[in-house]
């Protein structure tokens, strides 16, 4: 092949292309374009056409029109955190895109369609979600601990020093032991002592976004040397007041101490003659050191981290964990999570182990849901979501935002 | 409270879905204390205009489960059997039954020993724990323990003891001693400590203080356990009352910080009380 043929081949090619093209001008037959673009959000399509002499912007799946042999051109622009994933053409397979994600077709002379695939933007990053960051939300009362006072809770109308130590378990529940003034306890064998012995006093529970004491006691011991029998229930949002309560058979009660308001219910023998009350109220104050005791915080923390497969794609795994209030840290399994631009992250996380201990933490689950996010100063900042967190026998919902 | 017109009312509120949720959990509450046929059914149809409502739906069960037994049985038995019942609401149902009347207890027992889900079962034997008029359960329920196999379960199950008269300590203490779950283990050292504070002359109390009493001091004193545990250790030392406890007890109370040293020192103190 020599220079003098290759000119002419040259020369041959433009005159048939310009041919071709003023045919197509003059004949008006037309081809076109269609695009999808997915996801919707992830980027856009910049076109451009040698016959007609013409350009455009495409931000959403549709088509554009060109005279058939035209030359195309298009360029394929991810949006803000999206990355280009893959170009199809429907019947031809893979496009393969320059450096510039841009490839030009022609002369075109049928009408294809391509799919553009953009890939969601992988937030990352390390989150501590917080209690301390939200008095609004639903409190997890972990109660745990030693308390000391006067209670008005008595039959014979004399205000009684009592004190008592309160366990609460990984499921809420409670045990007791303490003393009550005056009062005695018959232990099984049929001795009395002051050693007050509730193994099993009841439970902490959410109700309406509050935690509520939900206690239940027997006693069959004496006050003040007379036998009393009987049994009775009780109920108090954990919450601290300040107050009076009178109850049927207590002395009415005026503190400035904060304290709990107690609906109670009981029916008691007391040394011979019957006391009964039915969702009466009292109120016991909390000394000034057990009053922290009643708002324990909370963290779970989170890290999104990105990692990469063998041919790599591109992945994040969730690795978190919480610290409850009562101080006990649940690791949860990592997990693979996926970021959709318009749902965001979903992380349910559960069947954590205990830290230490590494012993299922069976009771422990939080559930976060549309957490959406954006970048901000090159991070990636939470806009949104919900949080579902149950833990010591508790449960809350509310707005992510508001926890960070 | 109380009285049929009074349930009307309330059921009519309860009924009313132009009201808040609260307003109608209130008046459930309401209702379950009336404890009459018009509040059960009152109550089971709000369990009809709720179902979704996972959080009311609890609360619901948590009021029939205040109404007595006989009038709630077969609505248990067939919800707690139901294959399609949510595991979280069969739990809450379950622990509901805490709350009423004795004669859940052959129920509960029942539960406790044969249904599959050991989260049910460990609330059943938690349910049971609360009716502390129930005082003749010891054999049974050390039967459930030899044959428990989930440590959570075990756990209820020691904690359902502790109202029982006559504890087996001595043929507890085997079991207990191969309990690896800290929670259960220390749920067993109470049944024996509470055993030993009842029968001091027992064979049981020599073991206990020897054996039981240095890893409770342990356990007590770890910061690496949870201050429940912590706690429930130091109720078990002062459930069982011996010298050895109440020197364990002392020495907790001086070499460890509050809330810990409080308790021990409120144990201390009462053990000493008439």
């Amino acid at each position: 092949m020599n220079t003098t043929n290759q000119f002419s081949r040259g020369i041959l090619r433009f005159i048939v292309l310009s041919l071709l093209a003023t045919i197509c001008t003059a004949g008006a037959a037309t081809e076109r374009f269609s695009i999808i673009i997915t996801p919707r959000s992830g980027g856009y399509v910049l076109w451009q056409t040698s016959t007609p002499i013409a350009s455009g912007s495409m931000g959403k799946t549709g088509s554009f029109t060109f005279n058939k042999y035209a030359l195309v051109d298009l360029t394929f622009k991810p949006n803000t955190g999206y990355t280009l994933g893959r170009v199809m053409e429907l019947t031809e397979g893979p496009v393969t895109l320059d450096g510039n994600n841009h490839a030009q077709f022609g002369p075109v002379d049928h009408s294809p369609t391509f799919i553009a695939r953009f890939n969601p933007p992988t937030p990352t990053g390390v989150y501590v979600v917080s209690s301390t960051n939200n008095a609004l939300a639903a409190v997890i009362g972990d109660i745990s601990g030693v308390y000391s006072g006067t209670t008005p809770l008595t039959l014979t109308k004399v205000a009684r020093t009592y004190d008592m130590t309160v366990a609460e378990d990984d499921r809420g529940k409670l045990s007791a032991m303490g003393t009550i003034q005056g009062l005695q306890q018959k232990p099984t064998t049929g001795t009395m002592t002051s050693n007050l012995d509730y193994a099993n006093v009841g439970g902490i529970v959410t109700i309406s976004g509050t935690p509520t004491g939900q206690l239940r006691m027997a006693i069959n011991g004496a006050v003040d040397g007379k036998p009393i029998k009987g049994s009775g229930s009780a109920q108090t949002p954990l919450v601290l007041a300040t107050g009076t309560a009178t109850a049927a058979i207590a002395a009415p009660m005026v503190t400035s101490t904060p304290g709990l308001n107690i609906t109670a219910s009981f029916r008691a023998n007391f040394n011979g003659t019957l006391v009964a009350a039915k969702n009466a109220p009292y109120f016991i104050p909390v000394g000034t050191p057990a009053q922290s005791q009643f708002k324990k915080n909370w963290s779970l923390n989170l890290s999104l981290i990105a990692k990469y497969t063998k041919s790599g794609a591109e992945y994040v795994e969730a690795d978190a964990y919480v610290t409850l209030p009562n101080q006990q840290s649940i690791i949860f399994p990592i997990q693979k999570v996926k970021y959709s631009a318009k749902t965001g992250y979903r992380l349910n996380l559960t069947h954590g182990k205990t830290n230490p201990g590494g012993k299922p933490g069976k009771h422990t689950s939080i559930l976060i849901r549309n957490m959406t996010m954006t970048q901000s100063a090159g991070k990636w900042v939470i806009t949104g979501g919900t949080i579902n967190y149950k833990f010591l026998g508790q449960s809350g919902t509310a707005n992510l935002i508001g926890f960070l | 409270m109380g009285g049929e017109d009074v349930a009307h009312d309330l059921a009519t509120i309860l009924a009313d879905p132009n009201r808040s949720t609260a307003v109608r959990m209130a008046a459930a509450e309401g209702l379950c204390t009336i404890g009459s046929w018009t509040a059960r059914q009152a109550m089971l149809d709000a369990l009809t205009a709720f179902s979704g409502d996972d959080s009311a739906t609890q609360q619901l069960w948590r009021s029939l489960g205040q109404l007595s037994f006989p009038m709630v049985a077969d609505v248990f038995e067939a919800y707690l059997a139901a294959p399609d019942s949510p595991q979280g609401l069969r739990v809450n149902a379950a622990e509901a039954l805490a709350n009423s009347s004795p004669e859940a207890v052959p129920y509960l027992l029942a539960l406790a020993q044969s249904d599959s889900d050991p989260m049910l079962r460990a609330a059943a034997a938690w349910a049971i724990s609360m009716h502390q008029e129930s005082t003749d359960l010891a054999p049974g329920l050390f039967q459930l323990i030899q044959g428990e196999a989930d440590a959570d379960v075990r756990r209820r199950l020691y904690e359902a003891l502790l109202p029982q008269q006559d504890i087996p300590a001595t043929t507890l203490i085997p079991q207990v001693m191969q309990e690896e779950d800290f929670a259960a283990r220390i749920a067993g050292f109470n049944a024996i400590g509470k055993a030993v504070g009842e029968y001091p002359a027992d064979s049981a109390a020599a073991f206990f203080d020897t054996q039981m009493v240095p890893e409770l001091q342990s356990d007590a004193e770890s910061p690496e356990l949870t201050l429940n545990l912590r706690l429930r250790a130091i109720f078990a030392l002062r459930r069982a009352q011996t010298p050895a406890a109440q020197s364990a007890l002392a020495t907790i109370a001086n070499e460890t910080a509050p809330p810990v040293s409080q308790a021990a020192s409120q144990g201390l103190r009462a053990i000493s009380q008439p």
